[in-house]
């Protein structure tokens, strides 16, 4: 299959996805009890009171017709408004997203340059002791909760050795890019720890497949050391399916930041997120879900195009 | 059979050990622990560790050995039903699918992806945005997200199985598709199975006392090792050793099931195995 | 002239490849094309070809477990529809290639002799039946509790056999049966085929890409080439005069011991 093709078939792919699952949430959110305009009056309300801003919310219409009218709005980048704050929910995302998209993407990079080294370590020595205790590192680092590894961070650099904030961010954000990245460091090596560790037994099984492989042996026939016919032939191997993981755990990603931020209070995304669950702010959180799941769609649509360029085989399936 | 198996599989012996305290911890929590956990004793206020409390005390003078004795109820009461949700509901939808005629198992696959974009912790969010949070909300989140990734793992496993020559060879014996998938798909996915259960056990463990630690778990007063840790984290300044004590009790749980389903994959796949005597 | 068992008619089969996988949407292989053939009840058919020239389409065909494109299947007269004929399995059954994967790991070796009899509703002790057939394929009857991995390759082979025979089948088809094996058990499970078909008078289709194995055991032979049937004829006439020059390849190919002097 040509990869212009190829693409056009995963860009379908991607859209229907992020129509589907936005129908799913919006369906789980109001067919649910727990009427919108209930929620924002309070049991007290006059029935009138009610029935008028019913009408003017759009609640008296059909679901597919609110779902619709929600849709629409939101591809154009309105989300609507907050119930509680009456703020405009895309801006607030959009000023959130300052914290929540750098940590992920620096958590990312980071939990990649871990791994790949770490498990074709692991791969190499992986009949002797240091091998062995690598691989059982990264099994500790699965079994570790990460809000665990992040209260064990914080209590060792913030209270015992006390070199870095153990929570917090600049009110000013990124204009005080010393202090922004210094309130980074923790919770981005607590991410980074964990999908690291997720991420280390992949590059480590891929290594051990590479170790095995005729090439490899050839290359190592002439005369290559076992390291230097791994720098040709294994980086790019173990980065495939490094990356491929990556790209599926990107969700689960996404709620670790969530849970990273609430550890560190980094006034994120997922900190908001679940401060409008407890407000019950519906309409928001609806909001904030779509765009979650729209990130993991999109990225598991670039990584498999990423795939599709690197491996010829990925196009076939 | 279970010694032959044991046999060098440091996996399996580390991770049965493992089990095994945690399943002896929710035992007594039943028969016995050394204080009442909800007992609030003011002048034992982050008592340390003594002959009183082996592993001190928080803030209110609550013992803390016996909240993590009693919190292992929730956290594996929570893992079992999710698990029973999971492996029921991902099992049955892994099978169907990979029977299905292929012109049905693309529009399936593609529902089981859309799910997959939906981890425990997103959905347990959204319910409890409806609902407000409760063990339920937990139990049904994780049981679902897990179901998604049991029945991706299932789908192919068992479509492996239902490709193989002694499936052809039954069909040629005139077995009728029921008797396939009871006689010959179950059996060769048991293996699979135990591996994927106990892998869904520390999943939803970890998905647990992330909840709780959210607060979006079971709510209070019953002892959760997740709300214990919310706790510490206040008084980090105050006695960090109250991070250390709950959550050494999740990784015990976690990674004894991890090691377990490792050490039972050890077993069932040959390849995997070291030089065999 | 003896009873007309199995014929094709016009038999065509025709895959969709995977979508794409060549450019265009509508990729189609003929893995069979405008088959004709009849076999007639104590037949001993051979059927040769490489792979890919549409022998295992063949043989799905001829046991109804998937269905033409165009032409028929027809046995006894009555055309075949995947799926709807219980009644066909008990006439027509298949030793497959690798009984390493034929054999499901999992049973033991009576529940897998077991199996067509009780999916057949098969009217006799069953027990009985299975040392029976475990005893006419040579295996010992404290076998029937090992499982297939305790076996060797041949033992797992005459396992396969019994399977095949249990219901007491009017057609064998052995679908490449000793290419699996060692060289050393070839003879014996080809030996064991010969003997038993011909002591029960079961009519044999047997498939292979190896001529010789062939001209060992059939009296007839059909060679194909990429779905399409290039010559048939009495064994002995295509061995000493091959029409086609496939077929002269095929001979050819048989390795033979330098003849000493």
């Amino acid at each position: 299959m040509n990869v212009l093709k190829f693409g056009a078939r995963r860009l379908l792919l991607f859209i229907s996805s992020l129509i589907v699952s936005s129908a799913l949430v919006f369906s789980l959110l109001r067919l649910l009890p727990g009427d919108l305009a209930q929620a924002k009056l309070g049991i007290q309300a006059s029935p009138e009171a009610l029935a008028n801003l019913r009408h003017e919310m759009g609640l008296d219409k059909s679901l597919v017709a609110q779902y619709w009218t929600w849709l629409s709005h939101a591809l154009r980048g309105d989300l609507g408004v907050s119930f509680l704050s009456g703020a405009d929910i895309t801006s607030e995302i959009a000023q959130k997203a300052t914290v929540t998209v750098p940590l992920v993407i620096m958590a990312s990079i980071l939990a990649v340059l871990i791994s790949i080294p770490l498990g074709m370590y692991a791969a190499l020595r992986y009949r002797k002791m240091d091998g062995v205790a690598t691989s059982a590192m990264s099994q500790f680092g699965i079994a570790i909760p990460t809000f665990w590894t992040g209260l064990l961070i914080s209590t060792l650099f913030a209270v015992v050795w006390q070199v870095l904030p153990a929570g917090g961010f600049p009110e000013v954000g990124w204009s005080e890019p010393a202090n922004a990245f210094k309130s980074m460091a923790l919770p981005v090596f607590t991410l980074a720890l964990g999908q690291g560790a997720v991420l280390m037994r992949f590059a480590r099984s891929a290594t051990i497949d590479t170790l095995q492989q005729d090439y490899f042996r050839t290359a190592r026939a002439t005369g290559l050391t076992r390291v230097q016919a791994l720098r040709i032939h294994g980086v790019r191997n173990a980065l495939i399916p490094v990356i491929s993981v990556l790209g599926m755990q990107m969700a689960t990603l996404i709620v670790e930041a969530i849970i990273v931020e609430n550890v560190f209070a980094l006034p994120g995304i997922g900190q908001m997120l679940l401060q409008d669950v407890n407000n019950r702010d519906l309409l928001k959180v609806q909001g904030i879900i779509a765009v979650t799941t729209s990130i993991v769609f999109f990225v598991s649509f670039l990584v498999d195009l990423v795939l599709g360029f690197l491996d010829p085989r990925v196009r076939q399936s | 059979m279970i010694r032959k198996a044991m046999k060098g599989n440091v996996s399996l012996i580390a991770g049965s050990i493992m089990v095994s305290i945690t399943f002896i911890l929710l035992a007594l929590s039943f028969i016995w622990t050394p204080h009442d956990p909800l007992e609030v004793n003011p002048e034992d206020s982050f008592a340390g560790i003594s002959s009183k409390h082996f592993l001190g005390a928080d803030k209110l003078g609550r013992d803390i050995l016996s909240q993590i004795i009693v919190g292992s109820r929730v956290t594996l009461f929570v893992a079992a039903l999710a698990v029973s949700i999971a492996m029921s509901l991902g099992v049955s939808a892994g099978i169907i699918i990979a029977i299905a005629k292929r012109k049905y198992q693309s529009p399936m696959v593609y529902a089981v992806n859309i799910a997959l974009a939906f981890p425990a912790a997103l959905l347990a969010i959204i319910l409890a945005a409806v609902y407000g949070a409760s063990t339920i909300t937990a139990v049904t989140a994780i049981g679902l997200a897990t179901a998604a990734a049991v029945a991706q793992v299932t789908r192919r496993t068992a479509h492996g199985i239902l490709a193989s020559d002694y499936v052809l060879a039954a069909h040629a014996s005139g077995a009728s598709t029921w008797r396939i998938i009871r006689k010959h798909v179950m059996p060769n996915l048991r293996a699979s199975l135990l591996i994927q259960a106990s892998a869904a056990v520390s999943v939803s463990v970890l998905a647990e006392s992330s909840l709780s630690y959210l607060g979006l778990g079971t709510p209070p007063p019953a002892p959760s090792w997740g709300r214990m840790l919310a706790g510490s984290q206040q008084y980090l300044f105050v006695n960090p050793l109250l991070a250390i004590w709950p959550g050494i009790a999740i990784v015990i749980v976690v990674l004894g099931f991890n090691l377990v389903g490792d050490g039972v994959r050890e077993v069932f796949d040959p390849t995997l195995r070291r030089s065999d005597s | 002239m003896s009873q007309l068992i199995l014929e094709t008619k016009n038999l065509s089969r025709t895959y969709k490849l995977a979508k794409g996988a060549s450019g265009s949407g509508k990729a189609l292989r003929h893995a069979l094309i405008d088959m004709n053939m009849t076999i007639s009840a104590g037949d001993r058919v051979g059927i040769v070809g490489e792979s890919g020239s549409g022998k295992t389409t063949l043989v799905r065909l001829l046991l109804g477990l998937d269905t033409p494109t165009s032409g028929s299947v027809e046995f006894k007269g009555q055309k075949l529809v995947a799926g709807k004929m219980p009644w066909l399995r008990k006439e027509v059954q298949i030793v497959f290639q690798d009984p390493r994967s034929s054999l499901d790991p999992r049973m033991k070796i009576s529940e897998i002799i077991r199996e067509p009899l009780v999916c057949l509703g098969i009217d006799e002790d069953h027990d009985a039946r299975i040392n029976e057939v475990l005893d006419s394929v040579g295996l010992e009857r404290a076998m029937r509790d090992r499982y297939p991995h305790e076996l060797s390759g041949g033992q797992r082979q005459r396992v396969a056999i019994a399977r095949a025979l249990a219901p007491r089948p009017a057609v064998l088809i052995a679908d490449e049966p000793v290419s699996a094996l060692d060289v050393l058990v070839r003879d014996q499970i080809l030996e064991l085929i010969a003997t038993l078909t011909s002591k029960l008078g079961i009519t044999l289709i047997l498939v292979s890409h190896d001529l010789s194995v062939i001209a060992r055991l059939c009296d007839r032979v059909i060679v194909m080439k990429d779905g399409v049937v290039v010559e048939s004829g009495n064994t002995r006439q295509v061995f000493d005069a091959p029409a086609h020059e496939f077929t002269r390849a095929l001979i050819t190919a048989i390795p033979r011991l330098p003849e000493s002097k």
